[in-house]
């Protein structure tokens, strides 16, 4: 990745393909490139099949600046060297992304739309995107407080919960995500504001700001516990109705209920965590067995599902030829047929597809098997191990034109599922 | 100049049957595109790099119907001549 490939190595890759010596591929290289460089100099277009084509174009002569100095020069004319691919070439750099096509957007998509597409759709984005998603449910956790927060919008101690409440969610979801939780704080802020105005009166105004100042331990003096001690006596003598009291409690329980959510959530993504720790390792035995293609594997998230539960399914769903003790516990039993690869940056599904089944548009296949495991086809995490299903069980077959119609049919109903 | 020519000049000066050749020329091609597909870039002394680059997907308007199109992803080889051989050229 983004290496650069200097001549000894290129020379080493030539003499290990041909099995020629070192020497031969060296000198044949440096031949080739005097040959290519001998006939652009002599003006003559050099055409290498499979390759691509060096052609020289006339550049005539143009003004520029100079800018270092600001006046102005004539660059002479002067012919020019370009490259321009063979599509053998270019279709097999551009593999990882050969199953996308141009889509026609309708008018009614909006710019917005389009942005959050965006930040969905390249695979490099992986990590920073789980961070999101995760960020997304502490996100809606705080959506459910500002809910309760809105029920007992005249209420003081609620408020300070939900501060809480956020304090622990910055915690939980780390250094990295603060920026992403600073936009959701201020909403809570903000919410806070709009029940001072309903609370009307402008005592009770000045009370809310005290409270949501003070957690931020910005104003931590004498002034203002006095002035909030007083004001929460006033308050109090205000608000001794029955009703009153209710709303109170009710804020109490949806403060206690959001942080019983934050608790399990918190708890059962540990759970996965170690649970897929496990099975992950269990999954890295069997990706050796089958393939010796397990490279680049990244430590998987906790949030993706885990693999042993796929490994218990794909066991029940495939006929069993041959009866290996996986497990201790559970004897999980595995076809024959049974593969398993992992996606990598430079490894997709297409590229397995072809390597499997001899065209990439068989993909739809090894995401219907790993659905699962896989939200977003165009967004799998690095490292994600994945079952490749035998060819008969989905009737793959890259001749048969039907079979790879309904492949098509297919990846634009998973393509239109994660729009 | 086209491939067979380029071929033929190469075993002359190499002394090699022209199969040899062709091996070769393919071996380096598989090399670059490998490469290439790993998104690094080869260079070659005195000649220039070929380097593959990464295209955003984009939004692209027809001008004639004024329809909107999503340009996919896409991975692109491109070659940078040296100094040396621009100075030849020139």
């Amino acid at each position: 990745m983004n290496k650069k490939i200097t001549f000894p190595e290129l020379i080493e890759s030539v003499a290990t393909t041909t099995e020629a010596s070192k020497r031969t591929s060296e000198m044949f290289l440096k031949e080739l490139f005097a040959v290519i460089s001998d006939s652009l100099v002599k003006g003559e277009n050099v055409k290498i099949k499979n390759f691509g084509q060096f052609k020289l174009t006339e550049v005539g002569e143009r003004k520029s600046v100079n800018v270092n100095t600001g006046e102005e020069m004539k660059i002479p004319s002067h012919t020019k060297v370009s490259f321009v691919p063979d599509k053998v070439l270019a279709d097999a750099v551009n593999m990882p992304f050969a199953s996308f096509e141009t889509i026609e957007l309708s008018d009614s998509i909006t710019d917005e739309e389009l942005k959050t597409m965006a930040s969905t759709e390249p695979v490099e984005k992986n990590e920073q995107e789980e961070a999101a998603t995760e960020v997304g449910q502490e996100a809606v956790e705080t959506e459910e407080i500002k809910k309760g927060n809105k029920e007992n919008n005249d209420n003081i101690v609620p408020e300070t919960e939900t501060e809480e409440q956020i304090e622990s969610a910055y915690k939980e979801t780390g250094a990295d995500e603060l920026q992403e939780m600073g936009f959701v704080a201020p909403a809570v802020t903000e919410n806070v504001m709009i029940a001072a105005d309903d609370g009307g009166t402008k005592m009770h105004d000045e009370n809310k700001k005290v409270e949501n100042s003070n957690p931020k331990g910005k104003s931590k003096n004498d002034w203002d516990d006095k002035s909030l001690e007083e004001l929460r006596r006033q308050l109090e003598e205000k608000y001794t109705s029955p009703y009153k009291s209710i709303l109170f409690f009710r804020g109490y329980f949806w403060g206690i209920v959001t942080m019983l959510l934050i608790s399990s959530v918190a708890f059962y993504s540990y759970y996965l965590y170690t649970e897929e720790n496990r099975a992950y390792e269990e999954a890295i035995a069997y990706s050796v067995n089958s393939r010796n293609h397990n490279e680049e594997i990244a430590i998987p998230n906790a949030d993706s599902i885990s693999i042993d539960e796929n490994l218990a399914d794909s066991a029940t769903g495939i006929e069993r030829n041959e009866i290996i003790k996986v497990n201790e516990q559970e004897n999980i039993t595995q076809d024959d047929f049974v593969q398993y690869d992992t996606v990598s940056r430079s490894r997709y599904l297409t590229t397995m597809s072809r390597e499997y089944y001899g065209d990439f548009r068989f993909w739809v296949y090894i995401y219907e098997e790993n659905k699962e495991k896989i939200d977003n086809p165009n967004a799998i995490a690095p490292g994600t191990i994945v079952i490749i299903p035998s060819a008969s069980k989905y009737g793959i077959d890259k001749n048969n034109n039907t079979s790879v119609e309904r492949a098509k049919a297919k990846a634009l109903e998973i393509m239109d599922a994660h729009k | 100049m086209d491939s067979k020519m380029l071929v033929e000049i190469l075993s002359k000066r190499m002394n090699r049957k022209q199969e040899d050749v062709e091996k070769l020329l393919d071996a380096f091609i598989t090399a670059v595109k490998s490469r290439c597909g790993e998104l690094d870039s080869v260079a070659i002394p005195g000649f220039g790099t070929f380097e593959a680059k990464k295209r955003l997907e984009r939004i692209s308007v027809n001008p004639a119907t004024g329809k909107r199109m999503l340009i996919p992803p896409k991975i692109t080889i491109s070659f940078k001549p040296s100094a040396l051989l621009k100075n030849k050229l020139r």
